[in-house]
């Protein structure tokens, strides 16, 4: 509409000077060259204003359909996140209630007399595998969606935490003869919501475990995760693989949302950006640092606020 | 059996509503060996029969049900006039149920599906003294 009003604004304008410059002629106040001059001088200094002016509501139409584009694309970010956290909590029902089942039955047979031993033991197990698929289905959950980090006051040990976010790579950790080093200190506690501080970690260490995914049979597959203070402003932990390593064109764009290089079907592309998510929340810091072949770190910094070390009591 | 063996008084009327055929027949059985008396319903609709003119001193419902579900069942609870006090356990495979925190209800606890029939024996016992006599 801008661009339409400007046009019609510099044809009148020419039409006007047009007819003034004919007015001052017919008062025989100019000759016939000098009102054609005029004329066509005002004439052209209107195309080139509704020149410019046509041009900057092109350059302003640019920008805000290029604001459209990168809201679109946030909103059809958010939706699919959203569809996620339904996903996991109409999958979460539907597989616990199947469970509940199992349970009941297993714990009325186990208080049955079983006709053998080995029937004894059969039975025995089933209720621990049960509990096992709870506390995993329970992990995914949390995941899909949670609380914001800041959200909690709570406190938590380190590797607790991270025994509760390997939950779910238990298996795989072992069919790729993985060895996993860690050095946490006991007395290492963070201030905030658990389940955000699992999935991040989880997710770390599942991105380390696909990062072997590449490597011949023989190779080693090594997982360290760190933690060290750095005083006065935290502690980093430190995530580190010997896997295949990320490319270069690819480290500033691993934590944009739906970014993946994972083999079909195998990566959603929102680890690392839910990652980034939790550790901003935090108000920390995600750094990466990889080389191909060699592998990958990624290194959390969270600010003292959120660090406890138990035996002294005091933030770090 | 691992759950405590306990002696429940014999007048204890408990009201089990699941659209689980299966876990509401192993509920009900074991309930029984532990000397409650036990009636149940397959749905919301089925169970509010069942609370007309017959009081309970505990009911544990399932949410997600056919014909009535149990949110509906359980406002039908709060507005009967034999059960409007009686306690109720929500048992459901959500683990966060908005609902349920919706509820904001003293008389009302949530089961999270799986659970030990343990479990759900100390939620009842817990929830007992609450009835008046």
């Amino acid at each position: 509409m801008e661009k339409k009003h400007r046009v019609i604004a510099a044809v009148v304008l020419f039409l006007a000077s047009s007819a003034l410059s004919g007015f001052f002629y017919l008062a025989g106040m100019y000759d016939l060259t000098a009102m054609v001059l005029v004329t066509l001088v005002f004439s052209g200094l209107m195309l080139l204003f509704c020149h410019l002016a046509v041009r900057r509501a092109d350059m302003k139409t640019a920008e805000l359909s290029h604001s459209l584009a990168e809201a679109r694309e946030h909103i059809a970010q958010v939706e699919k996140f959203a569809s996620i956290g339904t996903i996991a909590a109409s999958l979460t029902h539907e597989l616990n209630n199947p469970l509940a089942v199992i349970l009941a039955l297993s714990e009325e047979l186990e208080g049955h007399h079983t006709p053998d031993e080995r029937s004894a033991y059969l039975v025995g197990e089933l209720k621990p595998c049960v509990m096992r698929m709870k506390r995993i289905i329970e992990a995914f959950r949390r995941r899909a969606k949670g609380p914001r980090a800041s959200e909690s006051d709570e406190v938590s040990s380190l590797n607790q935490l991270i025994d509760n976010s390997i939950v779910l790579m238990e298996t795989r950790l072992k069919h790729n003869s993985v060895v996993f080093i860690r050095d946490v200190p006991d007395d290492l506690l963070i201030k905030g919501e658990p389940v955000q501080m699992e999935s991040l970690l989880g997710n770390l260490i599942q991105n380390a475990i696909d990062s072997f995914d590449g490597l011949g049979g023989d190779a080693e597959r090594r997982i360290s995760v760190s933690a060290a203070e750095t005083p006065g402003h935290g502690i980093v932990i430190k995530v580190s693989d010997n896997g295949v390593g990320i490319a270069p064109e690819n480290l500033d764009r691993i934590f944009n949302a739906f970014f993946t290089t994972k083999d079909g079907g195998k990566g959603t592309g929102l680890g690392l950006s839910l990652c980034l998510r939790v550790v901003k929340d935090f108000g920390g810091r995600l750094m990466v640092v990889s080389k191909i072949g060699e592998g990958t770190t990624f290194s959390v910094s969270l600010p003292a606020a959120q660090v406890i070390f138990n035996s002294s009591g005091a933030a770090a | 059996m691992n759950s405590p063996k306990t002696e429940a008084p014999p007048e204890i009327n408990i009201l089990l509503v699941d659209d689980e055929e299966k876990l509401l027949d192993s509920m009900a059985f074991r309930l029984k060996r532990e000397g409650y008396s036990v009636t149940i319903a397959n749905n919301g609709a089925q169970a509010k029969l069942k609370i007309d003119g017959h009081h309970y001193q505990m009911i544990v419902t399932d949410l997600q049900m056919p014909k009535m579900s149990g949110e509906r069942f359980i406002q039908a609870i709060r507005t009967s006039k034999q059960n409007r006090i009686t306690p109720v356990i929500v048992i459901s495979g959500h683990l966060d149920h908005p609902k349920v925190i919706e509820l904001k209800d003293d008389a009302c606890r949530l089961l999270v599906k799986p659970f030990e029939f343990a479990t759900l024996l100390e939620t009842i016992q817990k929830m007992l003294p609450k009835v008046p006599r």
